[in-house]
C-alpha cells in the first residue's frame, strides 16, 4: 500500500534523506535526480566515459545502503561524491590487479564525435573546438595525478574548491594550490602565456 | 603604475583564486589580460561541453538504479549487529571453556601423574645385598639343586 509520504516525498535534503533511510525509495529517487549529474561528471573524469554510468549507478546504489552512516555533518552532496570518487578509485584499483589497462583519468574519448562538443557548428569551427579539446587532453596528461584530480573537479566536474577539499579530505588552500599550479602549467602548455 | 598580470596572477585569475585588489582592477580595465585569461576558458569550457554531451538519460539511469535498491537500506542498529555476531560466540566459546575448567578442577580428578617419592642409594643397595644373600640368582633356580659330585661326573665323562 501506498503511503501519503510516497505521493508527497519532503523536498527538504534532511528530511528527504531521513524518509530515505525509512525505506521509501521515492524520496531516495529524488535525492538521486538532483545528484545524478554531479556524480556522473564526477565519476566520468576518473574512469572515462564508457565506464561513467556504471560507476555513477554504483556509487549511487552505495550511497542508499549507506545512508545510515550519513551524520549530515557535510552536505549530501559533498558525502556522496565523496562516495563516488571511492567507488571510482577501487574500480581503478581493480582493473590495475586483474592486469587490465587502466583507463587514465584524462579519459578515453575513443570516438572522435564526442569531441564535437557543438554539432551545429560549421565544419571549421567543429575542427577547431577538436583540436582545442585534443591539445587540452595533451596537456592534461602531463600534470600531476593531483593536479590533474583538482583541476577537472573543479572546471569539469564544476566543484567549488570547499566541496573538492571536503571530497578528497584535504585543506582548502592545498586545492587552491594545486589548482593554480595545474592552470599555470596548462596556460604554459597551451601556449597561452604571452 | 599599471603593469599586466604576470602568469601567475595570470593563472590565479583563470583559476578564479583570490588577486589583490589592483590587479583585479586592472585585469576589470585591460582588454589584453581579461583577452588572456577568456581564452584559457573558453578552452576548458570547450571540453566541458563535449564531456556534457556524453551524459546517459537520466530516467532511464534513475530507473536502474531504483529497481536495483534493496528492500530497505541497511540500519545503523543491523550494522552493529553484524559485528554482535561474532563477538557474542568468542564471548559463548570461552564461557564454556571456562567453565569447563573449573568443572574439572572442583571435581578433583588427580592430576596425570603425581611424582613417585625418591628411593635413597642406601635402600637399593640393601635390596641387593639381601638378593645375594639368598645365594640364589632369579632364573637360575635349576642349577641350584646340582652337586659337586654331579658335575665330575659330568667332566670326567666329557674328558674321556
Amino acid at each position: 500500500m501506498m503511503t501519503a509520504a510516497r505521493h508527497q516525498p519532503p523536498l527538504d535534503e534532511k528530511e528527504l534523506v531521513d524518509s530515505a533511510r525509512a525505506g521509501d525509495p521515492d524520496a531516495f529517487g529524488i535525492l538521486v535526480t538532483r545528484h545524478q549529474r554531479r556524480v556522473w561528471l564526477v565519476c566520468r573524469q576518473y574512469v572515462g566515459p564508457d565506464e561513467a554510468d556504471a560507476a555513477s549507478q554504483d556509487a549511487l546504489i552505495k550511497a542508499y545502503t549507506r545512508l545510515h552512516a550519513f551524520d549530515g555533518r557535510a552536505a549530501f552532496s559533498t558525502w556522496v561524491t565523496r562516495i563516488a570518487i571511492n567507488t571510482c578509485l577501487d574500480l581503478l584499483r581493480k582493473r590495475r590487479r586483474e592486469g587490465l589497462r587502466v583507463v587514465e583519468t584524462e579519459g578515453d574519448d575513443h570516438s572522435p564525435i564526442l569531441d564535437i562538443p557543438d554539432h551545429r557548428a560549421g565544419p571549421e569551427e567543429q575542427a577547431h573546438q577538436r583540436q582545442t579539446i585534443a591539445l587540452l587532453k595533451e596537456a592534461e596528461a602531463d600534470l600531476s595525478d593531483r593536479q590533474r584530480e583538482v583541476f577537472r573537479l573543479r572546471f569539469y566536474a564544476q566543484m567549488s574548491l570547499e566541496e573538492i577539499a571536503n571530497s578528497l579530505d584535504v585543506h582548502t588552500g592545498t586545492v587552491k594550490t594545486l589548482l593554480h599550479r595545474a592552470v599555470h602549467r596548462l596556460r604554459r602548455e597551451l601556449g597561452d602565456i604571452r | 603604475m599599471n603593469l599586466h598580470l604576470d602568469d601567475h596572477e595570470m593563472a590565479s585569475a583563470a583559476a578564479g583564486l583570490t588577486l589583490e585588489p589592483e590587479k583585479l582592477a586592472h585585469l576589470e580595465g585591460c582588454v589584453s589580460c581579461r583577452s588572456s585569461v577568456t581564452l584559457f576558458l573558453d578552452q576548458v569550457n570547450t571540453r566541458r561541453r563535449a564531456m556534457e554531451e556524453e551524459t546517459p538519460d537520466w530516467d532511464a539511469q534513475l530507473k536502474r538504479i531504483l529497481d536495483a535498491l534493496p528492500p530497505a537500506p541497511v540500519t545503523s542498529i543491523a550494522v552493529r549487529r553484524r559485528w554482535l555476531r561474532p563477538l557474542l560466540a568468542a564471548a559463548a566459546t570461552l564461557t564454556i571453556a571456562i567453565g569447563t575448567g573449573l568443572f574439572i578442577h572442583q571435581n578433583g580428578s588427580a592430576p596425570a601423574s603425581s611424582p613417585r617419592p625418591e628411593i635413597g642409594v642406601e635402600e637399593i643397595l640393601a635390596q641387593a645385598d639381601s638378593l645375594l644373600a639368598e645365594d640364589s640368582i632369579p632364573g637360575l633356580d635349576i642349577f641350584d639343586d646340582i652337586t659337586d659330585d654331579d658335575l665330575a661326573a659330568l667332566f670326567g665323562a666329557q674328558n674321556s
